[in-house]
């Protein structure tokens, strides 16, 4: 294997003896604190393909799916090469033989198949449908086989949603820069040999799995090779220059979305990654910066038309057919140096090439020391197109040091060394409403949660019904987590990412992601408690249906401790009661404070409560205080969500901030200052995560009516980007009614 | 006045936004003064002229309220803006909130229509303020009354004592057509504030009836219904009045 060519002008020495593609980076890359001027705008052939994209695309949305197979299970391997326009591509690889045909992956569940099929007019195919529900068990059919009656009545009751128990879990992030780097023979050859390590070991249980699993990683990376090879190219060695590196990481990566209908598929970390290559052949005169950009808006085309096939229940819950393709991008080195780059900035301005889009999920980490010149074209470009999220390199450093991606919306993991357990979340008003309730289903009035004796004042007392709330926590947080262990080991029996795992080490850290959706519901509930009176209205059965509210009570997002201590509390105690419980393959439990578009869901299912929020209602998304009660503006919101402990809350806090244009500022450069201090400002204040929406409500309104004249826009909901287009109507207006920062 | 007294200094808050873009530069902290002497025909605060409304509070109170804002202040060149109402119509409360913004090293902002006698506690009050925002209603005195209820020599003898101990300011203009928008009381403004030296900026703001539903609420008539907003060519042709006289405009 001849790393030579591959290798020509590169420094470092770690890199070259073990896989460690960090050291790479560090060793090579050329920081870069210049301004946007170098860009070049999208090459003939970039147009006439975006186009030709474009068109698909609109097909795609007229459809609901552009098309599907129906009778072949995808692997790797087993559809043949596919092209948009084989001519003008300089990066190439789709998932089927034709651009956003969508794959059947029954392996997570042969239902979703089938119902996600149907919801587009297509049919299951009969033969292959038996041979899945005769021979072929699924991750959907294991979790079902081991779920206990109160798991499922949870489940039902909507206490706990959105687990990954019909579908591809995903959060897993595949080091995909090392086939570029390394070629796949290397690690082959390496992971060959860390198998061979057990050879004489005793065959515990863990041994035999971890033989196996070993063995399926194998097998998967020797299919990257022949799925390479359909399309022309070797990946058994390295690539030699800027446009394999890209092509082979963009074939890694294909190939992990080949095989798993993921709930989230980041891409990792790979801009100042491939950095590296564009500068060399830069360097060597053997690409201009026109060619640079085409190759970064070729690749990033190809991102935005990854499809997965989900089934209308799914695209409730996140609609606008996410896929979460993640892409973190600057940050700072453990040694100060900003990892920023030329190729940040080209990642970035793929859309002012290609127009705003959802995907990938562009996610700055922020931090104080990266370039002004960095800082004001990010700033730039969230002004004109709300397309980015940012999340803070200084809070995260010091936990996942200066190689870590985003899985999904705001969960970090050191690339290629720790994965997650997904965990979705669980809902925390319900829970509050369980407490009050007597563990009785407030819509649906069954004994879901436990039954510890009913809150019988007419007046709610802080005090008691906060004790109750713990015990119903300490119940709820058990049995969600006993749920997710269930889900989890079926996972990785039934449904295993064999090629992502493949591109971790062999020992990979796992954590196991819990998370809360209604804190600030909960929060406004348990402050309207103590400095206002709740008076409950029950219905002849004696339950708690509603309640009437006398006298002001401060609410969560005005910067004021007596509410925000409360959310800092409920944050720390459900954390508490996670890490009390024993997780599968003892992994560390974590949690997040993230809805995505799920808060709406969340409201349906559940009834008034003691905040004054009515049954039915939306909740905020993500840790965003409630709509309209945030009444000090834009960075009091923002300063009581930064309060909140990512310690307890590691896996994630996730604020979206929507403001009018005119409210940032007068001029454009004045609005690009003062975001670029708003996110500075928030930052400072341990804030992490913020989606920045820049736009006027009207706006918004007008693509509701003609959604036509808006195929491309984009809007940030918690944690990801949606075409706002493709949200269902109830997430639409949920979107509009949400707190927009402006000022008369 | 010093901290411990001007802690206790008690006074009316309408309210809060922590945001403030349009305030002074950088982002500010904005505190909305309770109470006003005027009566502009075009306010879109009707909320904030009671002296009664609004919350008592001590200044160390709405001082601790600023000083959550200090990482915003730092990352932008902030700062607090003292607004209204008119915050110069609460005098021994104003100086008492700058004064401690003043000892914690947070820059200041007054915004102001200018209509106060130039007290002692006044002439204290420019003093520790760092920069002041005044808003002209109109350079001419009849057209002033009919537009606030009240004369503009207070106003006029205020920038003047701002120019006369050097003091920055920004000077702020709403244009309603028909009422204040003629070239000739424009020409006089821009003529007249060039001539005072301290003008660092002049604002001209487009009339909007965003307030407008707010009236309703007070049952106060509100008699602009009828009147347009500027176009955007008609500010940029006013703009160029004080262009012309050597001001800048921002």
């Amino acid at each position: 294997m001849s790393t030579e060519k591959a290798w020509t002008g590169f420094e470092g020495e770690a890199w070259r003896k073990q896989v460690d593609v960090r050291d790479f980076i560090q060793s090579n890359y050329t920081p870069y604190d210049g301004d946007e001027s170098f860009l070049a705008p999208p090459t003939g052939a970039t147009k006439e393909l975006w186009q030709s994209v474009s068109d698909l695309m609109k097909q795609e949305r007229e459809k609901g799916v552009l098309d599907a197979d129906t009778d072949v299970p995808a692997s790797i391997v087993s559809h043949g090469p596919g092209y948009i326009n084989r001519s003008l591509e300089k990066i190439v690889g789709l998932q089927t033989d034709q651009p956003l045909k969508r794959a059947i992956m029954p392996n997570g569940g042969r239902r979703m198949v089938e119902v996600g099929l149907e919801a587009y007019g297509y049919h299951f195919d009969d033969p292959l449908n038996d041979f899945y529900r005769k021979h072929r068990k699924t991750h959907n059919d294991g979790v079902f086989d081991a779920y206990t009656p109160e798991m499922r009545a949870a489940r039902s009751a909507g206490i706990v949603t959105g687990l990954p128990d019909a579908y591809g879990r995903g959060r897993i992030i595949g080091d995909y820069r090392r086939v570029a780097l390394y070629g796949v023979d290397r690690l082959i050859q390496d992971r060959a040999a860390q198998k061979g390590r057990s050879d004489l070991a005793a065959m515990t249980e863990e041994t035999i799995r971890a033989r196996e699993e070993f063995s399926e990683q194998l097998r998967a990376l020797q299919e990257l090779k022949v799925m390479g090879e359909s399309y022309g190219c070797d990946l058994s060695r390295p690539a030699e220059n800027a446009q394999e590196a890209i092509q082979w990481t963009y074939l890694a990566y294909l190939a992990a979305t080949k095989e798993q209908n993921g709930a989230a598929m980041s891409l990792g970390r790979v801009s100042t990654f491939l950095d590296i290559y564009i500068e060399r052949d830069l360097a060597e005169g053997a690409m201009t910066e026109t060619d640079a950009q085409e190759l970064v808006d070729h690749f990033v085309m190809k991102l935005r038309i990854i499809r997965f096939l989900r089934t209308p229940a799914y695209d409730e819950l996140f609609s606008g057919d996410p896929t979460w393709v993640t892409e973190a991008i600057g940050g700072v080195g453990l040694d100060g140096r900003p990892l920023c780059t030329r190729s940040s900035m080209r990642f970035l301005h793929t859309v002012y090439n290609l127009g705003p889009a959802p995907e990938p999920n562009l996610t700055v980490l922020w931090s104080e020391k990266l370039p002004e010149n960095f800082k004001k074209f990010c700033a730039k470009v969230s002004i004109d197109t709300s397309t980015i999220q940012y999340e803070s390199d200084d809070l995260m450093r010091p936990k996942f040091g200066d190689d870590y991606g985003i899985a999904c919306c705001v969960s970090a993991m050191p690339i290629g060394k720790q994965m997650q357990f997904f965990g979705a979340r669980c809902n925390l008003a319900k829970a509050l409403l369980y407490a009050i309730n007597g563990g009785i289903d407030d819509m649906t009035g069954e004994q879901v949660g436990p039954d510890l004796g009913r809150i019988t004042a007419d007046v709610l007392d802080y005090d008691q019904v906060m004790q109750k709330f713990r015990l119903m926590q300490s119940w709820l947080a058990g049995l969600y987590l006993n749920t997710l262990n269930v889900i989890h080991y079926m996972h990785d029996k039934y449904a295993y990412e064999r090629l992502q795992m493949a591109l971790h080490d062999a020992e990979v850290h796992r954590t196991l992601a819990g998370g809360i959706a209604g804190l600030s519901v909960v929060t406004d509930s348990f402050a309207a408690m103590k400095y206002a009176k709740v008076r409950v209205i029950r219905n002849r059965a004696g339950l708690a249906t509603d309640f009437e509210i006398a006298g002001d009570y401060p609410a969560f997002g005005n910067n004021d401790d007596r509410a925000d201590a409360i959310a800092c509390d409920l944050v720390r105690g459900f954390m508490a009661e996670l890490r009390k419980h024993k997780t599968y393959r003892s992994a560390l439990p974590t949690m997040s404070i993230l809805t995505i578009t799920s808060n709406v869901v969340y409201g349906k299912k559940t009834g008034n409560t003691p905040d004054g929020r009515k049954a039915g209602e939306p909740f905020a998304p993500g840790a965003n205080p409630m709509h309209g009660r945030d009444v000090r503006g834009s960075i009091a919101s923002m300063a009581s969500v930064a309060k909140l402990p990512y310690d307890d809350a590691e896996d994630g806090i996730s604020y979206t901030f929507s403001i009018v244009p005119k409210a940032l500022g007068k001029t454009p450069e004045m609005r690009v200052s003062n975001l670029v201090s708003l996110l500075d400002g928030y930052f400072l204040e341990s804030g992490q995560h913020i989606n920045v929406n820049v736009f006027d409500r009207e706006m918004l309104e007008d693509a509701m009516e003609h959604p036509e004249l808006y195929p491309q826009l984009t809007i940030r909901v918690s944690g990801y980007a949606v075409n706002f287009t493709r949200l269902t109507h109830e997430q639409q207006l949920d979107v509009i009614n949400r707190t927009f920062h402006h000022r008369m | 006045m010093n901290c411990e007294v001007a802690r206790e200094e008690r006074g009316r808050i309408g309210s809060y936004e922590s945001c403030g873009t349009l305030d002074g530069p950088g982002l500010r902290f904005v505190v909305f003064l309770q109470g006003c002497p005027l009566r502009c025909l075009y306010c879109h605060n009707p909320e904030s002229w009671e002296f009664s409304g609004g919350e008592e509070v001590t200044a160390g109170e709405v001082f601790e309220e600023i000083r959550k804002y200090r990482n915003f202040m730092r990352t932008s060149g902030g700062g607090v803006t003292f607004s209204g109402g008119e915050p110069l119509a609460r005098p021994a409360f104003l100086e008492a909130l700058l004064t401690l913004c003043k000892a914690e090293g947070i820059h200041t902002v007054v915004d102001t229509s200018g209509f106060t006698h130039l007290t002692d506690t006044v002439q204290r009050i420019v003093e520790l303020t760092d920069l002041f925002l005044l808003d002209v209603k109109c350079v001419d005195s009849n057209m002033h009354q009919i537009i606030t209820g009240e004369s503009n020599a207070p106003t006029l003898a205020f920038a003047e004592y701002l120019a006369s101990v050097n003091k920055p300011m920004w000077m702020r203009y709403v244009i309603v057509p028909p009422l204040n928008d003629r070239m000739y009381f424009l020409r006089k403004l821009a003529k007249w504030a060039a001539g005072l030296g301290n003008v660092q900026k002049v604002e001209l703001l487009p009339f909007h009836k965003m307030g407008e539903f707010k009236w309703k609420k007070y049952g106060v008539p509100y008699r602009l219904s009828e009147t347009r907003e500027p176009e955007p060519e008609e500010v940029e042709h006013f703009s160029e009045v004080f262009r012309s006289a050597g001001l800048t405009v921002g």
